[in-house]
């Protein structure tokens, strides 16, 4: 049997415990009701897209494949064509597929265009496999480089 | 009351009354399990600093009716080579001793549903027979871990009924009778204040009866051994849910009469009055749920028989002794 | 070390399975338990259930390119572990690194530790039966890890250090930032104390359960708050000092019993640890560049030259080691990971049995295991 003092005090202890639950009772939740709220996702690395550059209206990418030579887990598939009269290659197929990026930003930190970065999404969730393949050039319906309207 | 003569064309008085009765009872314990499922999911929500149910219903109102359908649509998988009989007949009985007890509790001044000057006695007894049903959910299930937290169970629940009686006791002491209709008339100060250690025990001993935490190792030791209901699947698992929280409500309506005054208070009928001190009683013990730890089997046991039990005798001593001085 | 345990006859023991899936929150542990009623005869992890071929892949991937892998090992402290990589690999080559980027690295570093340590204070509460603390854990971790994503992008899986330094600068409003988390954080420590470490039914169930001798840590090789509760005070971050580490006054809390509740007091006396190194980074953050500015970045692939190096840090769970083989190509010959859980697991074979069944989880939890890092 245990001393008076070691039940008082064990009983104060489930008060004192008691008295922190309760206080969080009375307070405001702190969760997200996610589909009604969305969350700040303002500084979040989301899956790999193409810059749009202000002065160009478009991308920059010019199809060398750094990004996909270090990408370590083969993401990238890139095909590109030199347009009319252009200096530069000009990527006319750009598919990375979301389900094996590790959003490691190896293939961002190596581009020499810069013309790589993090998106905001993240709700990328899909029912098949095949709809995790980004088309990075989606945005990009027609490529002003090949239209002749920039060289 | 309408109705009563409606249906006393057909069946007579008593049995347009029992009719009556039994339906009104029977649906507002169902409604009372629901809600309470619901309220305890609010209240653990809100001390995790979450919502809880939100989205079925406003508030998550029908989430628990929602949660009862998908019960009901689950195939009921009975064990090859269970005692059919025994393991059917399990859930049912977990049920019958609590409806017993309910019976006796006043729900509005002299009211009961039964009539018993010595009541607290025959819950005594009838608290008992829900150890059996226990055990029997427990053996019928032929599996070593069900009997082994079937053990369990009617260990904790035998050992913790003690404490309780003995509080119960120390009220009677200061109220001089056993009818509980006479114990709710009598409190002109709630007798929480003259015996709060009483109440303090009572409090912990109708936890442990009921399988909540910080008792609830028969339910939540599952990762390693399992409970006594580990075979039952479907609704019947539900039984032994909706025999819990009926439970609860009895015996927190039971505490509510011994020391917080039953039926009485000022304003509003004495039953809406008694089921809010149950629910008062009931909010008590969600509340050291989701605060406290689980006790170890061992400790559990221990707790209950070398330090409840002889708070608990003392108390009863002392309150003997303190009114034979005084009277 | 054999407890006596009462002989019956016949020696009825039986195997109870533990097995890969199970709710405690551990990953994929398997623990083959032999018990003789409620006590536990022998105890045995069988491993092997999360293995990924890491040390494989560093053999085929260049030193830039095994960045992603090294925060997925031990996930929960994934931002030590992608610099513990970038600082072997730094030391190999002899690449020196601002002085803003090894503070930054600290700071970083220290709050990836404390959120480790407040989920397995949530983890560990759970396993127990009390499923609050791991809400309240969760609230202040998510202040945590908000902050690190805005610094770097990620929430869980850190890959932000490259060598020379880091990939993004801290903007000039992290200081602020930053001294919001460790305020927010200081005022629960009352809080957590009140609600688990005083309260009467967690001392009961934590003290004098799981002991774990001196001995038996140093013959295993057990580190970590799991070594550092049971009185040895052995800290890399102080007996093989790396990084900024040497700037800033911390203590390396020990406690001396070796039960589960030693090891979860030196868990929440090192978070406060950790706080009081973050505020003096925090004041002592020197401006310059974030990497060093002849760093080759990732342009080019990093060759080390020939030899092995051994380079250790301090993880939330223990001393993590990362052995490299070079020779001298653009990839490792071999990488090696010594991670702290691994020893850690073993040394419960000798820890559980004499213990009853119902401790076995509080001791499991205590030991603050990772299984992907010791299956890798």
């Amino acid at each position: 049997m245990m001393l008076p003092g070691r039940i008082a005090r064990g009983f104060r202890s489930l008060l004192a415990g008691l008295g922190v639950t309760g206080r969080h009772l009375v307070r405001p939740i702190v969760t997200l009701q996610y589909p009604h709220e969305r969350p700040d996702a303002s500084h979040w690395g989301g899956p790999i897209e193409l810059v749009t550059f202000p002065e160009t209206g478009t991308h920059d990418c010019i199809a060398c494949n750094a990004c996909a030579r270090i990408c370590p887990s083969d993401c990238f598939e890139i095909e590109g064509a030199r347009p009319e009269g252009a200096r530069k290659m000009r990527a006319t197929k750009f598919l990375l597929d979301f389900s094996t990026c590790s959003l490691c930003g190896l293939c961002i930190d190596v581009c020499p265009t810069d013309t790589l970065q993090y998106s905001k999404r993240y709700d990328e969730a899909a029912y098949q496999r095949v709809q995790t393949v980004n088309d990075l050039l989606a945005p990009f319906p027609e490529d002003p480089y090949f239209t002749g309207k920039l060289t | 009351m309408w109705l009563q003569h409606a249906l006393a064309r057909f069946l007579g008085t008593f049995g347009a009354q029992l009719l009556l009765g039994v339906v009104g009872v029977m649906g507002y314990l169902t409604f009372n399990v629901l809600f309470l499922i619901w309220l305890e999911r609010k209240v653990a929500g809100h001390i995790q600093r979450r919502p809880g149910p939100m989205e079925v219903g406003p508030h998550g109102a029908w989430q628990t009716v929602a949660d009862m359908l998908k019960l009901l649509s689950k195939q009921l998988l009975t064990p090859v080579a269970a005692d059919r009989f025994t393991y059917l007949f399990a859930p049912i009985l977990v049920f019958l001793p609590t409806l017993c007890v309910a019976s006796l509790i006043p729900i509005a001044d002299v009211q009961t549903f039964a009539d018993m000057p010595n009541g607290l006695i025959v819950i005594v007894a009838l608290s008992g027979v829900t150890v059996i049903s226990i055990f029997m959910a427990g053996w019928s299930s032929n599996n070593k871990y069900a009997v082994l937290g079937g053990m369990r169970s009617v260990a904790q629940v035998i050992a913790y009924e003690i404490p309780v009686l003995l509080a119960a006791l120390s009220v009677v002491l200061v109220a001089q009778s056993l009818d509980l209709r006479v114990i709710a008339a009598g409190q002109k100060v709630p007798y929480a204040l003259l015996q709060p250690v009483a109440a303090v025990i009572y409090l912990i001993g109708i936890t442990a009866e009921t399988n909540r935490a910080p008792f609830d190792i028969p339910e939540a030791e599952s990762e390693l051994v399992g409970g006594f209901h580990t075979e039952y699947s479907g609704m019947r698992f539900a039984m032994f849910f909706f025999a819990e929280y009926t439970n609860m409500l009895v015996l927190g309506a039971l505490g509510a009469t011994l020391f917080l005054g039953g039926w009485k208070g000022p304003l509003l009928p004495g039953t809406v009055w008694l089921l809010l001190k149950a629910y008062a009683v009931i909010f008590l013990m969600m509340w050291a749920r989701w605060t406290f730890p689980r006790l170890r089997f061992d400790q559990l046991m221990s707790f209950a028989w070398k330090l409840l039990i002889p708070i608990a005798l003392l108390n009863v001593a002392v309150t003997a002794l303190v009114l034979g001085v005084v009277r | 070390m054999t407890t006596d345990l009462p002989t019956t006859e016949p020696l009825d023991t039986y195997t109870l399975n533990m097995g890969p899936q199970h709710p405690s929150t551990h990953g994929v542990l398997r623990m083959l338990l032999t018990l003789r009623g409620e006590q536990i005869v022998t105890a045995d992890a069988v491993i092997g259930y999360s293995h990924r071929a890491h040390e494989k892949m560093a053999e085929n991937r260049t030193y830039a390119q095994f960045l992603p892998n090294t925060s997925r090992q031990d996930y929960l402290s994934g931002m030590i572990y992608n610099f513990a990589w970038v600082e072997a690999v730094e030391k190999m080559a002899g690449i020196a690194v601002p002085d803003r980027a090894l503070v930054a690295r600290v700071i970083l570093s220290e709050f990836n530790r404390i959120s480790s340590h407040l989920l397995w204070i949530g983890a560990f509460l759970l396993d127990l039966g009390a499923p609050t603390p791991f809400l309240y854990c969760w609230d202040d971790r998510e202040a945590i890890l908000f902050l690190l994503e805005s610094v770097t992008g990620s929430r869980l899986t850190y890959c932000t250090g490259r060598f020379g330094g880091l990939s993004k600068d801290l903007d000039e409003d992290f200081p602020r930032r930053a001294r919001e988390v460790v305020a927010k954080l200081k005022a629960r420590w009352d809080e957590y104390d009140r609600l688990i470490e005083d309260n009467v039914i967690f001392r009961n169930r934590a003290r004098g359960v799981g002991l774990l001798s001196r001995d038996q840590c140093l013959s295993f090789g057990v580190t970590g708050p799991t070594l550092r509760g049971s009185g040895v005070a052995y800290d890399v971050r102080k007996a093989e000092p790396y990084g900024a580490y040497p700037r800033f006054e911390f203590d390396i809390p020990t406690r001396p019993e070796g039960d589960v509740f030693a090891r979860y007091w030196v868990r929440v006396q090192e978070m406060r640890q950790s706080v009081r190194i973050i505020e003096q980074a925090l004041e002592q953050l020197p401006a310059g560049p974030i990497i060093a500015p002849d760093s080759i970045g990732v342009k080019k692939r990093l060759k080390l030259p020939v030899g092995t190096q051994y380079y250790a840090v301090e993880s939330a769970r223990g001393h993590y080691g990362i052995l490299i083989v070079s020779e001298g190509g653009t990839e490792p010959y071999r990488a090696k990971f010594r991670t702290p859980s691994y020893p850690n697991l073993a040394v419960l074979s000798e820890v559980l049995p004499g213990n009853m069944v119902a401790d076995a989880v509080a001791v499991l939890g205590s030991v603050d295991v990772v299984m992907p890092e010791i299956d890798r």
